[in-house]
């Protein structure tokens, strides 16, 4: 199992595919101009052909995605990328896009799709928003991850004892329908708490519910 | 003001809100076949003053409410604020890559262009209605 460091990859780069070799360069110029760290691809088989299939799991970043593109198309490769369970955010910048186009690849997950010729101010600002969601989409992966890790470390009867204590049982209900003495239920509950690393029912609740 | 209530009560409700009143009864007999009722609503202002009810399934909202832009898709984005998370399908009379990705950004299912809509709101409907019954 992945401990929390090696998950994701610390730092953050902002991937750009393009077969058009001035707009690959103005833009890798414009993110460095704004200390933005950033890799260019001339096509999307370049790009998928960069990384391992587990470690393009582990991207940290954002796309920015052409769409009309020689051999495979952006929407080919955002395909591609979500069979891959690529975590990075798509932005995509086309200068031949049309409505049913955009509304394709925004319900397969992108979170932008822009027009060229744009402003560069606009796309800085996409950017910027997917970076964003990128890292809260990470510390959700990773918070599940840990409530999962505490779940595990629960006892059969231990975990038994939650649920019944998240669905709103009193102790005594608990110790009469699983035939314990109403102690060891304390003790179980006890238990529960400190292994889920909560302090109070609410947390529990919320931390467990989430989970589910 | 509700303006149209087709009343088939056992029936789970998909909200109509489209300022046109032809749309309003062509798509409310359009969808009549379906196993869903359909309510609707002349603006945004009357449909926000009535209470969303239990059995409401999804909504469909004209994307430019009253022929102004890109308003019907601030309805959507009002009610996801207030906590409504009902499938809904946007019908645009007219429409531009942005007010698309506006739409879809709001958590709209779908995004139709009119006026070629019957048979992809139909889909779009049947699919909202078995969402519901598998929950």
């Amino acid at each position: 199992m992945k401990n929390k460091s090696t998950l994701f990859k610390a730092e953050q780069i902002v991937h750009i595919i393009d077969d058009d070799e001035a707009v690959l360069d103005s833009l890798s110029m414009l993110l460095d101009s704004v200390g933005v760290q950033n890799a260019i691809y001339d096509n999307a088989q370049t790009f998928l052909n960069s990384f391992s299939s587990d470690d393009i799991s582990m991207l940290s970043g954002c796309i920015v995605l052409d769409i009309r593109m020689p051999g495979m198309s952006g929407m080919e490769c955002q395909q591609r990328l979500e069979a891959l369970k690529c975590p990075l955010p798509i932005i995509f910048v086309t200068g031949h896009g049309d409505v049913p186009m955009a509304v394709e690849a925004m319900k397969k997950g992108a979170i932008e799709f822009i027009q060229k010729p744009f402003r560069e101010q606009v796309l800085l600002d996409c950017i910027q928003h997917a970076l964003e969601v990128n890292r809260n989409n990470q510390q959700r992966t990773l918070h599940a991850l840990e409530v999962e890790k505490r779940c595990k470390s629960l006892t059969e009867r231990e975990n038994e004892v939650m649920h019944r204590v998240i669905a709103g049982q009193a102790n005594k209900v608990i110790a009469s329908e699983l035939n314990l003495s109403q102690r060891t239920v304390e003790i179980h509950r006890a238990n529960v708490m400190d292994k889920m690393q909560v302090k109070s029912l609410a947390e529990l609740v919320t931390l467990v519910v989430a989970k589910e | 003001m509700i303006s149209t209530l087709v009343t088939k009560n056992h029936h789970p409700i998909i909200y109509l809100v489209d300022h046109q009143k032809d749309a309003r009864t062509a798509l409310s007999k359009l969808l009549s076949p379906l196993e869903v009722t359909i309510k609707c609503f002349a603006s945004a202002e009357s449909f926000m003053r009535q209470q969303i009810s239990d059995d409401a399934i999804g909504m469909i909202i004209e994307a430019h409410l009253e022929g102004k832009k890109d308003s019907g898709i601030e309805l959507l984005e009002t009610l996801v604020k207030s906590g409504c998370h009902l499938p809904t399908i946007i019908l645009a009379s007219s429409s531009d890559i942005p007010t698309a990705v506006r739409a879809m950004r709001a958590n709209a299912t779908d995004f139709i262009e009119r006026p070629f809509i019957e048979h992809l709101l139909v889909r779009d409907v049947q699919q909202i209605i078995n969402g519901a019954k598998a929950h």
